[in-house]
């Protein structure tokens, strides 16, 4: 009698399992995004063909809107989330990339004065969420966490201070269910109103990266403009988020005074977790790229890749947008984040508007 | 049984060091040795 043997296959190792875990996701992703890109094409086409003018809808409203439409109506089951949640790594790995569109000396010149509109952005953010949040009531920590959402990076900034400063559970989701409900109304806000006021494409790119609080959507924000507007939007945001640890020890140094978080034992050390590293990608990328390492099909590629790297993560943040559980927060700090935004948006649309009849962008 | 990890182990790398951040950047910066090195096809849009 033959005996039947079964052997079992070798487990593959927890890194192998990972890789295998995001490939579901990751195809989600590419083609959603690729969805995206095929209706906005065929949509121009259409209008070609027939000679209407139709109204030009990017592909990076498309992929989000049905990213949005997946993940608040069947939902987005459980194999795909692995691969999902690496819409952010997606982005970090196109702002590096796009380093390569920016040289040196063009970052200097027009840093010079993206730097001084975001030191007003973050100082005039801070001040008026922290005001806000004292006439509605909020908790004190809550109004920490909502000020740094609204002035820095969004979740990003809430998540780094939420164990700086030893805020609840409840508070973090508070804050940040107002930060992306508002990143959501940004997207459709923020390229209304540039067009209505006949912004630039470098006035407008400065505008939504130093007024939509969440890097993905402050890029989203912009490349729905145009092109040269994304390049500008993610200059100013990555500057925004380049102060996080700043900021961010700043009020953790504050609530250890109050005697409600512990001390920051090396303040060096905090700074230099606390800080987005990409950023230093993005600055070694442009470095090379000034030295004219890369000929120019190369920058192309690389422009391109970036491209494809915010493809993904638009994509992604339609599907990690779960309304339902937004409205679940109440409005309370909705209605904060609602009118903190639009005053903060006002604001940096001032400091734009003043800064391009000042010295010109 | 003996909990003492393999020497295997011992010198398997802790991924866990390298951060979210990083990785994105080691990405990048590989993708753009493969470009400078023409070992990328062009990349279009």
């Amino acid at each position: 009698m033959s005996e039947n043997i079964a052997i079992a296959a070798p487990d593959p190792s927890p890194l192998v399992r990972r890789i295998i875990d995001l490939v579901p996701g990751l195809v989600l992703l590419t083609l959603i995004g690729l969805g995206g890109k095929f209706i906005e094409q065929s949509i121009t086409a259409y209008g070609k063909a027939h000679h209407q003018a139709l109204p030009n809808i990017e592909y990076v409203l498309w992929a989000i809107l049905i990213g949005l439409a997946i993940a608040n109506t069947i939902g987005v089951p459980r194999m795909f989330r692995a691969g999902v949640a690496t819409y952010e790594f997606w982005l970090k790995a196109g702002i590096v990339l796009l380093g390569v569109r920016f040289l040196l000396g063009d970052l200097i010149k027009v840093g010079g004065v993206t730097l001084g509109l975001v030191a007003i952005e973050i100082a005039g953010s801070l001040i008026f969420m922290t005001l806000l949040g004292k006439a509605f009531g909020l908790k004190p920590k809550l109004i920490s966490l909502l000020a740094l959402g609204s002035s820095i990076c969004g979740v990003s900034a809430i998540i780094a201070a939420k164990g700086a400063i030893e805020a609840e559970d409840e508070d973090a989701s508070y804050a940040m269910a107002a930060i992306l409900a508002l990143g959501a109304l940004s997207l459709f806000a923020f390229p209304a109103i540039g067009h209505w006021l006949g912004l630039s494409d470098h006035a407008y790119g400065l505008w939504a990266g130093l007024g939509v609080d969440n890097t993905a959507e402050a890029t989203a924000a912009g490349a729905l403009y145009s092109d040269t507007a994304g390049k500008y939007a993610v200059l100013a945001k990555t500057m925004r988020n380049a102060t996080i640890g700043f900021v961010v020890l700043g009020y953790a140094v504050y609530w250890a005074r109050q005697g409600q978080a512990g001390r920051v034992a090396n303040k060096a050390a905090f700074l230099w977790r606390k800080f987005p590293k990409f950023v230093l990608g993005f600055l070694l990328i442009s470095l090379l790229a000034s030295l004219h390492v890369f000929t120019g099909p190369e920058v192309t590629s690389l422009a391109n890749l970036s491209r494809w790297a915010f493809l993904l993560t638009f994509a992604g943040v339609g599907l990690s947008t779960d309304l339902r559980k937004i409205a679940r927060q109440g409005w309370r700090p909705f209605a904060v984040g609602a009118i903190g935004g639009a005053v903060i948006a006002a604001l940096t649309l001032g400091l734009v508007v003043g800064a391009d009849a000042w010295v010109g962008l | 049984m003996s909990q003492t990890p393999s020497r295997v182990q011992r010198l398997a790398p802790d991924w866990s060091l390298i951060t979210a951040d990083w990785w994105a950047v080691i990405t990048a910066i590989v993708l753009a040795v493969l470009v400078g090195f023409d070992l990328l096809p062009p990349v279009g849009w």
